[in-house]
């Protein structure tokens, strides 16, 4: 009897992981190498305090899109490091900054994105001059101060680094046919 | 919809482990590092800070979440409530430990240990400052003594529930 009612159990346990496993989406969707994804600072940064490996939290500030499915949300995360990082010394000399940012969770996929920010800034015979050197990234200038600081919000673009692919959150449009997405994917405008 | 019905069809073969699952760790740490700290001490500090409270929770076995991105979460920067909110929400959180690492003019350390729901309701906050010495000799240790005074009294109720044992 109790056999019996264990086979019976087992053989509903298989069909439900089976019902389990096909709930599982597995049409992902290729995020294009070089497809730009917008960032912002989710905290403040200063070369006073900041050190080579340190973590630093960003946020998805655009929602992405590729072919009408919706694969990084606004508001989702990225991390990047502090690649290096100099205090700014009593001498006169400016403090500077450089942060990579390194990878955007699209929907528990890590999309491995490139793009470097590099600020430095000098101080010049009784004047502070401000210089950003940028890399990949866009719409940042530095305010005027000895240290080199980013406060939170600040806006980046990293640009993911490989083609990868993601299952997406939804899709805005209906999900092209097999025949179609064989044909080839749309690239996203740079 | 299938996934939650494969799970009400699975929970009576696998009873024990569902009663487990409710006791899961549902509470992340993230430390911070104030403004002040990073102007008036050294990241040394700090991180002795967070070990130090980090070895005090592993003692007394409380179940905590690891951020998938990062592990461990410590921010050495302002931070606000939506960042929090964010990897607390991400980790699969329910609670948040936030840990406030500062230095105020008034004491060689003070350490907050607040713990909110990731809607950002307070539901408990300790306070410990090494503050009473003339030198800094042991003002972590100092810090983290009085803390673990306070926290002992809040064992087993929110943010700070203790793994059960297999």
């Amino acid at each position: 009897m109790n056999r019996t009612r264990r086979i019976c159990l087992m053989a509903l346990a298989a069909i439900t992981i089976a019902l389990a496993i096909e709930a599982v989406p597995s049409e992902a969707v290729v995020v294009p190498e070089g497809t730009p994804i917008q960032l912002k600072f989710a905290q403040s940064v200063s070369s006073r305090s900041t050190r080579p490996g340190q973590a630093i939290e960003f946020a998805v500030a655009e929602t992405l899109t590729v072919n009408g499915a919706v694969l990084i949300r606004e508001g989702d995360r990225a991390i990047g490091y502090v690649v290096m990082s100099a205090s700014a010394e009593t001498g006169g000399k400016g403090g500077a900054l450089a942060i990579e940012v390194s990878k955007v969770r699209a929907n528990k996929t890590l999309v491995n994105v490139r793009g470097e920010r590099r600020s430095v800034e000098k101080r010049e015979v009784g004047k502070t001059v401000g210089l950003t050197i940028l890399f990949g990234l866009s719409g940042y200038m530095m305010s005027g101060g000895k240290q080199a600081e980013i406060k939170i919000d600040t806006p980046v673009v990293a640009y993911v680094a490989e083609d990868t692919p993601v299952v997406p959150f939804e899709w805005r449009t209906p999900p092209p046919s097999k025949d179609k997405a064989a044909e080839g994917t749309d690239r996203p405008n740079p | 919809m299938r996934l939650s019905l494969a799970t009400f069809l699975l929970a009576p073969l696998f009873g024990a482990g569902f009663e487990d699952a409710a006791a899961a760790p549902s509470a992340i740490l993230i430390a911070v590092r104030s403004r002040d700290h990073m102007s008036r001490s050294s990241v040394d500090k700090f991180d002795q800070a967070v070990d130090g409270v980090e070895a005090y929770l592993e003692k007394q076995h409380i179940a905590l979440l690891r951020d998938p991105l990062r592990g461990q979460v410590r921010i050495e920067g302002e931070a606000n409530r939506e960042t929090i909110t964010r990897i607390a929400k991400d980790a699969g959180a329910s609670q948040v430990l936030e840990l406030v690492v500062n230095r105020p003019m008034s004491s060689w350390m003070e350490l907050t240990l607040r713990c909110t729901k990731t809607s950002g309701e307070l539901l408990w906050e300790v306070r410990s400052a090494a503050s009473n010495q003339l030198t800094s000799k042991d003002h972590v240790r100092k810090a983290l003594e009085n803390l673990a005074k306070k926290l002992d009294t809040k064992l087993n109720g929110a943010c700070l529930v203790t793994e059960t044992k297999q």
